[in-house]
């Protein structure tokens, strides 16, 4: 099963009510579950765990509203628990309308106890907080809109 | 330079060996065998010397020395670089320091004593001086951020074969990052990695692990909770081989995981595995809810079953607050 068959048979999915669908073929299976995408794997496409060839790129979370030229979109690179502060207690990194610049930390995303310092790649101010504090999050899930300097 | 004259002094467990025993041994004259002893002392090492009788080994410092610990590994091909500090106050930070500086992959931070030695979400590890591990390790994986967090359990199982080998214990995993001893914590992991969407840029995984710890070593509720290897084995260990024995079993491990993904190592998470088949509380998010644990995932995820739920999830954040069964 390669990338373009994956794409297909999600595309085919589109627009229909299918929830769950498991295709095998040969060693290869793909699992696609849609739909409250948070307390199940966020990740749709599941193909064989292997770190250095894995079957495919995994598919992105669906996105919001695509951003204007000048905003950055800043998405997860992993799934996991998305914290706007190093700890409980402590303030938020940012918060709307924050200037960072680049480097700078917004937020951690904590999966299996590894804490992601989720940095700017860009200089400029916060104009969205796209999730709430400690909700999951998806692969490729967007968290922060940045309006560039 | 003195390992060797070190090793002929353990060998000989107290007994007085002759220097020109040695000198024959080292291939050097007495007068160099004079200066390799002056060298071991000033590592700490308690050696008498009688004139007639030659040299004997009093004591040797439960320091962690890099010489010996380079001499005791057997995987030096992996491990890149070494830095030690007798104070830190996290191990974990300056991890993170060196990797921002440029440091390479596979460079192991250690500390005698930490002051500030962390948890998760800013909770306290406690870190005395000389009687535990506390250590980090800087990797830069060519993998997916995706499967970085899997790197949590890969340590947790490494930790575990190293502990089991050379205490003789048996350790149990409770997902995703803490080792137990006789149903009580003796080591915990805490991994921080930095991240593009697509492109991991390094991993830091520190680990506490408590070696030689009495219980006077833990404050108040923790004498409950915590347990070290000297508390159950009833013997203590140096901590220079547990560290050699954990760093060989984590680049056994790492190979694994690179070449078969996490997936590879499954059996040696569920031979541990403290909650399989458990009920028990997770938290996740602000809510605690009650159910069974069936186990971990090809991924590392953890399996859970919520009461009256009918399906299982796969969690891949959150907590195991309580267990049972």
């Amino acid at each position: 099963m390669n990338l373009k068959e994956i794409k297909e048979i999600l595309e085919l999915l589109k627009g229909t009510d299918v929830t769950e669908l498991e295709v095998s073929r040969g060693d290869n299976v793909l699992k696609v579950r849609r739909g409250q995408a948070a307390e199940v794997r966020p990740a749709a496409v599941l193909p064989a765990p292997l770190p250095p060839a894995s079957a495919g790129e995994p598919v992105r979370a669906e996105k919001a509203a695509p951003p204007k030229a000048n905003v950055k979109e800043i998405v997860s690179p992993i799934v996991g628990t998305f914290y706007r502060a190093p700890a409980p207690d402590a303030a938020p990194f940012v918060d709307v309308g924050s200037r960072v610049t680049k480097g700078q930390v917004l937020c951690i995303i904590e999966a299996m106890k590894i804490m992601n310092q989720i940095e700017s790649d860009v200089g400029g101010t916060v104009a969205a907080i796209l999730v709430e504090n400690a909700q999951p999050v998806a692969y490729g899930q967007p968290l922060f809109h940045i309006v560039l300097d | 330079m003195g390992e060797q004259l070190r090793r002929i002094l353990e060998e000989c467990e107290g007994r007085f060996v002759s220097g020109q025993e040695i000198g024959r041994r080292l291939g050097t004259s007495r007068a160099a065998v004079w200066k390799q002893v002056q060298g071991l002392r000033r590592r700490g090492f308690g050696i008498e010397g009688a004139r007639g009788a030659g040299y004997r080994l009093l004591g040797r410092p439960d320091r962690i020395d890099e010489q010996e610990l380079f001499s005791r590994l057997s995987r030096r091909d992996f491990w890149k670089s070494f830095v030690y500090f007798p104070v830190t106050d996290s191990t974990n930070l300056r991890a993170a320091e060196l990797a921002a500086k440029g440091a390479s992959h596979a460079t192991v931070v250690c500390a005698d004593m930490q002051t500030s030695g962390r948890g998760r979400m800013g909770r306290k590890w406690e870190s005395p001086p000389g009687v535990n591990l506390y250590l980090s390790l800087l990797l830069r994986p060519p993998t997916d951020p995706q499967h970085a967090p899997q790197l949590t359990l890969v340590t947790a199982i490494a930790l575990a074969a190293a502990v089991e080998e050379i205490s003789g214990l048996r350790a149990a995993l409770k997902w995703p990052n803490d080792l137990f001893l006789g149903g009580r914590k003796a080591a915990g992991i805490l991994a921080e990695m930095a991240a593009d969407p697509d492109r991991l840029r390094h991993v830091v995984i520190g680990v506490g692990l408590n070696v030689n710890a009495e219980r006077s070593c833990f404050p108040g509720d923790l004498a409950e909770k915590a347990t070290s290897m000297r508390m159950l084995a009833g013997t203590p260990f140096r901590r220079v081989e547990v560290l050699a024995g954990f760093l060989d079993a984590f680049a056994e491990c790492y190979g694994a995981f690179l070449s078969g993904g996490f997936r590879a190592l499954l059996p040696e998470w569920k031979r541990r595995d403290l909650l399989a088949a458990k009920t028990a509380v997770l938290r996740r998010r602000e809510e605690e809810v009650r159910g069974k644990v069936l186990g971990v995932d090809e991924s590392g995820l953890l399996l859970f079953r919520r009461d009256g739920a009918p399906r299982t999830e796969a969690v891949a954040s959150g907590e195991i607050l309580e267990f049972e069964g």
